[in-house]
């Protein structure tokens, strides 16, 4: 009976460290701790702050939180000394309040990145780009994962984000937003797929930043970006057509990634398949396009033509009528927007109540003396045409990354539309702020959607939003908080008793999928990553062997203090055990560092690198002395590389493409989280030694659960041809 | 019996850490054999903690004031009685086989052994009975009425903690009975002790052990570790002790006087902050140079036994010691100053790095008493800030509109689910359709690839339907086809399934009644 009682209270009992608090806004963040400060930065050999250090820059960075007109004149006179020292980074972000100190620190460490070795020249723009990240973090986050670091980029896209500062009307606020940042969406989506170079996804932004944006938000004319600029980069001709999906799912397919020459054979289990993750991911691009439902972008399109026809002038009176059939055509295609369109103080009313109107008018230009009507209705249609836009690039960026996940919150067709930018708060700064903040999925608006500024247009007293699932902040980088949602759920795996990390926490290990970037994915990094690894392997054979010095092993490995004394234990008692203390990161370093000299990993593979410093990228964790027994989960997941390192080298002995790690990780991830017991020894333990037991047969299985429909290992047929 | 001091400083006071140096070509570091089953007192999972780590884990989550146990007073207690059952129970089989050489019902032939088998066999609620001839063993009357009212099954009548199978009373007896001997091959942990034992003997029992020691700690080696994880003090002292390494130990063994202060004075800085103290050949390795420290504590490197003295007196002082330790070198000089060209510039650092460090919160409330104690009757330990039913509230919303549906539901999900019964012909269709799926594409029986196969049907308008995917509403589609009633509606049985599932997906925590609940999940 006691052991019962025991068993628990020792192994039932245990909460898990408390998760952070999710969401409100203002979101409530713990205060920064200087081991976490120290850590997020960057240093020279002599130990000097890597990057602009000089202390009067700073002081003017954190002196105020705008984005400057004229940085040169705010940022005035730098002295190169003195340089800031610890004691000024830990006050300036670990004391005060936490969101500053977050702030402060994810300014540090950007212009770190951008600007390693930042010259004099450059700080007016670096200021710019300190105080951007600061106020406005997505924006210019989701232009560095790009891998766009033009200065001139940031400033630019740092100008006209203040511009939407000075739009009031939350309706027409929540438009502008879903224009810019879904335009922006699209851009990063095509950058990482490897459709656009950085120097191409730079210059399409600086042509996004360059719309005219006023009070009222940009009237249409972000459809011309669209069809002028973005879509030509993308190969995607322009040819709308109000009945149309053509440009719609040329779009997708641009989004998929560039075609490929050849795509690598796979032999498994007998059988042969073309490794293809274009095609996988277009399919369900489509599938989930269909889902999604809402107008495609040829209709969008085929009325900004016909608005941009009756603003140009060009339209003569006999062209009139056929204008005419054309809007009286797109009355019955068009579908409604679930953000219904503006009528100040009336109800909101349905495309083809708001059209009628229009094409009244239009067929009353019955000669030349009417055609000077033709502006007023093409301001109009503009404006139509606006509402219909902002709808639409709310829903894509939506399309590409629902298309990967799983789960009930996937499946309503409105999800997009349920979009919160925040754009209802009643501060004005946090107003300006919220759309940039990091997307996260919540339960629950704080401001049902029946509120934003417009009447809704779902039936009267229904309220269907009030506690629906959605994502608030960002429309960029939208992975992020859909990334729990990419885990799929593996057939035969017992959840545990007491699991070790909560729904909420899962979030962080799911984020490690989604930043893994499989474009970048090199088959030579695996076998790197792989022999290090195997090097490290023999490295402790050797210590068990007597052959290698405890010390050596332990400072390669980077163990802390405590765990050497484990290490020297295990020797001493279990020699046997020594090969399973080890995780898979301490063997990577085992294997890199030898003799005085250490090999770098190679880049894209690791944690993710997003708390606290900000950047959407993976890195592979430096061995150190930090104690984790107590660490949060977004503090061990920047910390846990191993189930990536044993893809890795499963990946190469197996002889598969690298970027199918990507397609690994999220099944791997799923079942990792619930395969996991708490046990006393910590969660980071629990984690490694998951990873270390991980059998091969049940990453074969993984493998085997790509092939499918919407699945990368597509069937060759005897000829080479698709089939199974 | 002896008497238990609960403090360090009374054992200090009395002498023993001042007492002359133990050879330095001793080892620091004493393995003790502990009888018992890690396995059978904590759960399999910890299986594998054995040596320093195990002590060390013991002792984070017994004295951990972050929430990671619910109730670590009550679990460390448990943890303790639990040992001093299993050293009990051997001190009793050692004494049966000390007066009769083995544990059997022969060993009753003696007076002493007779004596020593009664006790043995008390333990397990036995008693010696006449049976014709010979003796035999019975039940006592605890044990008789327990059997005769059948109040427990086979698990609970194991009288002993952690010693793991073969040792409930009715093998005892079974086996005694039939002429056999009881073999002691109870499974033993390792676990490690920095330090003399003979210092870890008078810290937990406050007596001068003597030169046996060893020996003492070898024999008492459950009572000891069950002692050190429970005792405030000591665990503190091993904390800070566990994680220096042999060089220090030494120097430590060396220098009792430091010790003492250690234990006496800086006990909480030092159990926090002393897993970053080093000191070699007579000189303290400061982390990133002694500049830095010697100016920040007032003392040379090459006076350890102040510098340590110095150090842990400030907390704070001691937690920025161990922050920079702890860091990668580069940024470890950033913090000491290293990279600054004049000393002017680092100095001045310092002092206002001192005042950032005096704003600083200390960072690890450890050993902090937790008030709040765990519901052992709740099913589920809800987090907090989790609201019921929220995350199902919204998908929820276009319900099939037949009436078992809603009833399961309504009894599935706590809280409101908002207008339930109201269909759409696409959300039914999908009900339909996914329910006699058992076997997809794939030859699993997987929710997913069903939902998937149906999505592929391009049936519009199904998607409404918002719950497929979800492990829950898997199986309620799936029980859709096989229904408890055999009619198609939702019993008893779905309802209990069903329910602590979807609490899972919603961030719940499922206890070990649910074991039908975890099956369905690994689905």
């Amino acid at each position: 009976m006691r052991r019962l009682l025991l068993a628990s209270l020792v192994a039932g009992a245990f909460l898990g460290p408390a998760a952070p608090a999710r969401a409100q806004v203002p979101d409530p963040t713990p205060p920064l701790s200087p081991g976490e400060v120290l850590r997020a930065l960057a240093f020279d050999e002599s130990g000097n702050l890597a990057g602009p250090a000089a202390r009067n820059f700073w002081e003017r960075v954190f002196r105020d939180d705008r984005v400057p007109d004229d940085p040169r004149r705010e940022l005035g006179r730098v002295d190169a000394d003195p340089l800031v020292d610890a004691a000024y980074v830990l006050a300036a972000t670990c004391t005060g309040p936490p969101a500053a100190g977050r702030a402060r620190l994810r300014a540090f460490a950007f212009v770190q990145r951008i600007a390693p070795a930042g010259s004099d020249a450059d700080l007016p723009a670096l200021l710019v780009a300190a105080r951007a990240v600061m106020r406005y973090p997505m924006l210019l986050l989701s232009v560095e994962r790009m891998g766009t670091n033009d200065l001139n980029v940031h400033a630019e896209l740092a100008r006209a984000v203040r511009g939407f500062e000075r739009i009031v009307n939350p309706l027409r606020l929540r438009r502008a937003l879903s224009q810019f940042q879904g335009g922006m969406a699209l851009v990063e989506r095509a950058r990482l797929a490897g459709r656009l170079t950085p120097d191409a996804a730079g210059a399409a932004l600086l042509a996004l930043a360059s719309v005219p944006l006023s009070r009222d938000g940009f009237d249409g004319a972000l459809a011309d970006w669209l069809a002028r600029d973005l879509l030509p980069r993308l190969g995607v001709p322009v040819t709308p057509s109000l009945t149309g999906v053509t440009m719609d799912q040329q779009l997708l397919a641009a989004l998929a990634g560039p075609r490929a020459a050849e795509t690598p054979v796979v032999e498994w289990e007998g059988l042969t398949y073309r490794f293809d993750r274009r095609t996988a991911q277009f399919e369900r691009y489509v599938r989930s396009r269909t889902q999604l439902g809402g107008n495609s972008l040829d209709t969008v399109l085929a009325l900004w033509e016909a608005a941009d026809a009756l603003a140009a002038g060009s339209v003569g009176v006999g062209d009139v009528p056929s204008l005419v059939e054309r809007l009286e055509t797109s009355a019955t295609v068009v579908r409604t927007p679930l953000v219904g369109l503006h009528v100040p103080g009336a109800r909101s009313v349905p495309y083809a109540e708001e059209i009628q109107p229009l094409v009244d008018d239009l067929r009353e230009v019955t000669d030349r003396g009417r055609l000077r009507r033709l502006p007023g209705i093409a301001e109009r249609l503009r404006y139509v045409v606006d509402v219909l836009l902002a709808d639409l690039l709310r829903t894509l960026p939506y399309v590409v990354h629902l298309a990967d996940a799983y789960g009930a919150e996937t499946l309503g067709a409105d999800v997009a539309a349920r979009h919160e930018f925040g754009v209802r708060l009643a501060d004005p700064g946090h107003r300006g702020q919220a759309p940039w903040a990091a997307p996260q999925g919540r339960v629950g608006p704080p401001v049902s959607f029946d509120r934003i500024g417009e009447p809704w247009t779902a039936a009267p007293g229904e309220d269907r939003f009030s506690t629906a699932w959605h994502v608030y902040g960002s429309l960029l980088s939208l992975d992020l908080a859909l990334a729990p949602l990419y885990l799929p759920r593996f057939a035969g795996v017992m959840p545990p008793e007491v699991p070790a990390f909560q729904g909420d926490e899962e979030e962080y290990f799911a984020q490690a999928v989604v930043l893994f970037d499989p474009a970048a994915a090199e088959g030579g990094q695996a076998a790197s990553l792989a022999g290090a690894i195997r090097r490290g392997r023999a490295r402790v054979r050797r210590l068990t062997a007597g052959a290698a010095s405890l010390a050596d092993i332990a400072d390669a490995a980077g163990l802390d203090p405590a765990r050497r004394n484990d290490l020297a234990w295990v020797l001493r008692r279990r020699p046997g055990g020594v090969d399973g203390f080890f995780s898979q990161s301490e063997l990577l370093w085992l294997g890199l560092r030898r003799g005085d000299g250490a090999s770098r990993p190679p880049p894209g593979w690791g944690a993710p690198a997003v708390w606290p410093a900000g950047c959407l990228c993976m890195r592979m964790p430096l061995p150190d002395a930090e104690d984790l027994f107590r660490a949060p989960a977004d503090r061990l997941a920047s910390r846990f590389a191993d189930l990536q390192l044993a893809l890795a080298e499963a990946v190469d002995d197996m002889a598969l493409p690298a970027p199918i790690v990507r397609d690994l990780l999220p099944i791997a991830t799923r079942e990792m989280l619930d395969g996991i017991q708490f046990t006393i020894a910590g969660r980071l333990d629990a984690l490694a030694r998951y990873v270390h037991e991980l059998p091969r047969a049940r990453i074969e299985d993984y493998v085997a659960a790509l092939v499918g429909p919407g699945r990368p290992l597509r069937p060759v047929g005897p000829n080479g041809v698709p089939g199974g | 019996m002896r008497h238990v001091r609960h403090t360090l400083a009374g054992a200090a006071c009395a002498g023993l850490l001042v007492s002359p140096a133990i050879g330095a070509a001793q080892s620091v570091w004493f393995d003790l054999t502990v009888p018992g089953s890690i396995e059978e007192m904590l759960g399999a999972a910890n299986r594998s903690l054995e040596g320093p780590r195990l002590l060390r884990r013991l002792i984070d989550v017994f004295h951990d004031g972050t929430g990671t146990i619910a109730n670590p007073a009550q679990a460390a207690g448990a943890f303790r009685d639990c040992l001093a059952d299993v050293q009990g129970l051997r001190d009793r089989w050692r004494t049966v086989e000390w007066a009769a050489g083995e544990v059997s019902l022969r060993a009753a032939a003696s007076a002493d052994g007779r004596r020593a088998l009664e006790q043995f066999l008390d333990r397990f609620d036995l008693r010696l009975a006449a049976g014709g001839d010979d003796l035999r063993v019975a039940p006592s009357g605890a044990e008789a009425r327990r059997r005769e009212a059948e109040e427990t099954d086979d698990e609970e009548r194991r009288a002993v903690c952690g010693v793991g199978d073969g040792w409930g009373s009715a093998e005892i007896e079974r086996s005694l009975n039939a002429g056999g001997t009881i073999a002691w091959d109870v499974p033993s942990f390792d676990v490690s002790l920095p330090l003399s034992p003979r210092v870890w003997l008078q810290v937990l029992y406050g007596d001068d052990p003597g030169p046996e020691a060893a020996e003492l700690a070898a024999e008492r080696a459950a009572d000891l570790v069950g002692r050190l994880v429970t005792n405030s003090r000591a665990a503190r002292f091993y904390a800070g002790l566990a994680a220096l390494d042999d060089s220090t130990l030494t120097w430590l063994q060396a220098n009792p006087r430091v010790l003492s202060r250690l234990a006496d004075e800086h006990l909480t800085a030092f159990a926090q902050y002393g897993g970053a103290l080093r000191v070699r050949d007579g000189a303290v390795q400061a982390p990133g140079g002694p500049a830095f420290w010697e100016a920040l504590v007032g003392v040379p490197v090459t006076e350890p036994e102040r510098f340590v003295g110095r150090l842990f007196a400030s907390e704070r002082a001691a937690n920025a010691y161990d922050l920079v330790a702890r860091l990668p070198e580069a940024s470890r000089r950033f913090v000491t100053g290293a990279g600054q060209p004049d000393a002017r510039d680092w100095r001045r650092g310092l002092a206002l790095l001192g005042r950032v460090m005096e704003t600083l919160p200390l960072p690890d409330p450890r050993f902090a008493e937790r008030a709040d104690a765990r519901d052992p009757d709740r099913v589920f330990t809800p987090r907090p800030g989790l609201r019921d039913g929220d995350r199902l509230n919204e998908n929820i919303c276009n319900l099939p509109d037949d009436e078992a549906t809603v009833v399961m539901w309504h009894a599935a999900i706590p809280g409101d689910i908002g207008a339930a019964g109201v269909a759409r012909n696409g959300t039914r269709e999908l009900w339909y359709a996914c329910g006699p799926m058992r076997c997809t594409p794939t030859g699993h029986n997987n929710p997913a690839d069903a939902l998937e196969y149906v999505h592929n049907d391009s049936r519009g308008g199904m998607f409404e339907f918002a719950c497929s995917v979800d492990a829950a509403m898997a199986f309620a589609l799936d029980a859709r086809s096989t229904s408890d009633d055999g009619r198609g509606g939702f019993g008893a049985g779905t309802r209990t399934l069903v329910r602590p599932a979807s609490l899972y997906r919603l961030g719940y925590t499922l206890t070990g009644q649910d074991q039908d609940a975890r099956q369905f999940i690994a689905r």
